[in-house]
């Protein structure tokens, strides 16, 4: 095994970032938490936009309480549904303050908020006035009525795949398919819903700022999957070695072909596309193993999980690679502290090697501690290089093996209370701790870093389940 | 933390909507919201009943009052009527025509109906929506509103003598009645609709054309 960046500089002299391009597209320009605030303030004006246009003369006279809170929350249910468009975007400067993890999972929570409201509509309505039960009839009813009711089904029908997709054996591709197809339906039968049904809709300017909004919407959909793509046409990759890193662990390296590359924070995940076409659906995202002062070479730590995962150990060099990033928040950068320490399982290990290049590359003279747990010691990613690392880091490693050989001199079992009691450092709480690997062992280490006094804001969890 | 910020933010945000949901309902049914028509009313209210008692003509000669009364209809219909019953009171096959609802003043009892379906609302099978009992609108408005669609959707047949358009003081006759819509369907004297009407002709006998009932 090799390390994939260059290593021609020792730990003494500061790092010069050989093949980074003070000319490759910036993270996001600004202030991160400024454009956080930002953005959680314009939220609910923009949410509650559509609702303080609903009373704009001219007005229908105000009805029963339940009328008008079913018609409410039928439009904050269909606004909160438009906004997962945007959500979904994956805008950089919309997501880089808070993680794109933090908003696909806000997205999914959220979703389900919108679908509550969406079905509380049709019922406040029936409770206040039992006989609009025809309207329910999906031969009877109106154009309105019918077009409500595939709207309903369309979203009860996305929210189901979703949280059962696994349950019901639907590929990811598959899924993601569907999911948008009824995404845009359900959209667009509301709207027409809306359209044909909404007393608040009474004017053409009205009608004209619903529709145009949810064909700017829909257009959103249409930019991800065919703007942005073509895009990254002109921005290829290269593939210049994948290598087997133990433990169904391969290490993807790939070279920007022609551009400046890709800047990214360590730590930070990106979503590729292998193959000539940029316009597949077969995109995934990975972690970025590799040092974010290189900007032109990047390797990705992927764990042959799914079909696509296995095929990528069987891409050839120079095959054309696809990125669409850096998302996420998961990095040293945004948690400057006097120490770290990283703790990982299994492939969560691929960021924590971002870390550790970086650190390395930087000169950066910080102490690390890296706790790595896996089940064999052939499971045991990227060892070689980390081994290196501590040549050119304070970085003190320690491997926790579920089954260890014979000879094993290091921990055996899991990463447990104990372990960690033994482990931690004096300093524990001035040091940031990142935590990647299975949601239950996360689930366990965050535990115990809380019961040993470590500050909850310096636990910093990445959860690779993203989909 | 980023995923116990992201956690709270949902809690907040759907409970602050629904806050919010509830607060613009009761906002609404309690009439908060003024609408511009409200300063028209009172001016309805007093031109139209002191123009009757007077037994004026009204709009025989246009004058100031009549176009904002003619407005007022008008203002109403769009913001509650129309997106059902359609700009031009057609219903596009969809939701029942309101043209010609002068033939319904002719036949026994049909006067009442026109405001009991209005205010109560009305389902008798034939449409796949209910017409939802609308007491929301004040007496000056129904009263309105059928004089506009009276008049302005008198496609057919002439638009009726305005000495027999609506005052309000018939709506609040009829207003402490207490009708579900099946019952105004139901209980009403058989008024034929105004499709069947149109069909046999105006100049007949009105109470003698199809009922409506039989024809289902």
């Amino acid at each position: 095994m090799s390390t994939s960046s260059d290593l021609g500089t020792s730990r003494i002299v500061k790092a010069s970032p050989p093949t980074t391009s003070r000319d490759a597209p910036r993270i996001v320009p600004g202030n991160r938490t400024l454009s956080g605030v930002v953005w959680l303030a314009l939220y609910p004006l923009v949410v509650l936009a559509p609702i303080v246009l609903m009373l704009v003369p001219p007005v229908p006279t105000g009805r029963s309480f339940w009328v008008e809170m079913s018609v409410v929350l039928g439009f904050v249910g269909l606004t909160q549904i438009g906004i997962q468009f945007v959500l979904i975007g994956r805008f950089r400067p919309l997501t880089y303050p808070y993680g794109l993890d933090v908003v696909l999972k806000y997205h999914r929570q959220i979703a389900l908020v919108a679908i509550a409201f969406v079905l509380l509509h049709p019922a406040l309505i029936l409770i206040e006035h039992p006989a609009r039960v025809v309207l329910l009839d999906p031969l009877g009813g109106t154009y309105a009525s019918k077009l409500g009711i595939a709207s309903v089904l369309a979203l009860v029908v996305l929210a189901a795949v979703s949280i059962w997709r696994e349950r019901l054996g639907i590929g990811y591709e598959l899924w993601r398919v569907t999911h948008t197809a009824l995404g845009v339906s359900a959209l667009v039968l509301a709207q027409l819903h809306v359209s044909l049904a909404g007393l608040y809709v009474n004017t053409p300017w009205k009608q004209a700022l619903w529709i145009g909004s949810s064909v700017a919407l829909v257009g959103l959909v249409v930019h991800l999957r065919l703007v942005v793509p073509w895009r990254q046409r002109r921005r290829p990759w290269r593939v210049t070695g994948v290598r087997d890193e133990g433990g169904g662990t391969v290490n993807l390296d790939i070279e920007a072909d022609g551009h400046e590359g890709l800047r990214f924070e360590p730590g930070q995940f990106a979503y590729l596309k292998i193959g000539d076409s940029p316009w597949t659906v077969e995109e995934h995202p990975y972690s970025i193993a590799s040092s974010a002062e290189h900007t032109r070479r990047l390797s990705f730590g992927i764990k042959a999980l799914g079909d696509f995962s296995e095929s990528v150990s069987r891409v050839a060099a120079g095959t054309t690679v696809f990125v669409d990033g850096p998302h996420g928040a998961f990095s040293i950068d945004r948690a400057q502290a006097p120490g770290y320490v990283l703790i990982a399982g299994g492939v969560g290990i691929t960021p924590m090697m971002s870390f550790l290049n970086t650190l390395a590359d930087r000169g950066d003279p910080r102490p690390v501690l890296l706790i790595y747990s896996t089940n064999t010691e052939q499971e045991l990613a990227y060892s070689d290089e980390i081994e290196s690392l501590r040549e050119r880091l304070d970085l003190e490693t320690r491997f926790v093996l579920a089954e260890p050989p014979h000879d094993w001199q290091a921990e055996e079992g899991t990463i447990t209370a104990e372990l960690l009691e033994r482990l931690l450092p004096k300093e524990r709480f001035v040091r940031s701790f990142f935590v990647c690997g299975p949601p239950a062992m996360m689930a366990a280490v965050e535990r115990e870093l809380l019961a040993h006094d470590v500050p909850r804001t310096h636990v910093h969890l990445e959860k690779f389940a993203l989909a | 933390m980023r995923h116990l910020y992201a956690n709270a933010v949902t809690w907040a945000l759907a409970i602050g909507l629904a806050l919010f949901a509830a607060l613009f309902a009761w906002a609404r049914s309690a009439q908060l919201v003024i609408a511009t028509e409200l300063d028209v009313e009172p001016v309805v209210v007093a031109g139209v009943a002191a123009r009757v008692a007077a037994g004026a003509v009204v709009g025989a000669t246009p004058d100031a009052g009549d176009v904002e009364r003619a407005a007022f209809g008008e203002q109403v219909y769009i913001a509650n009527c129309r997106n059902c019953h359609t700009a031009d009171g057609s219903g596009r096959g969809m939701y029942p025509p309101v043209r010609d609802l002068a033939l319904h003043l002719d036949a026994e009892g049909g006067r009442d109906y026109l405001i009991d379906l209005t205010l109560h609302g009305l389902h008798t099978g034939e449409y796949g929506a209910p017409m939802p009992p609308m007491p929301e609108l004040s007496d000056a408005r129904v009263a309105a509103v059928l004089n506009h669609t009276l008049v302005a959707f008198a496609t057919n047949v002439e638009a009726p003598d305005p000495r027999r358009l609506y005052t309000p003081a018939e709506v609040t006759a009829r207003r402490g009645l207490a009708l579900d819509e099946r019952e105004v369907a139901a209980t009403r004297p058989p008024i034929p609709s105004a499709e069947a009407l149109g069909s046999v002709g105006a100049g007949e006998e009105p109470g003698g054309a199809v009922r409506r009932d039989d024809a289902e």
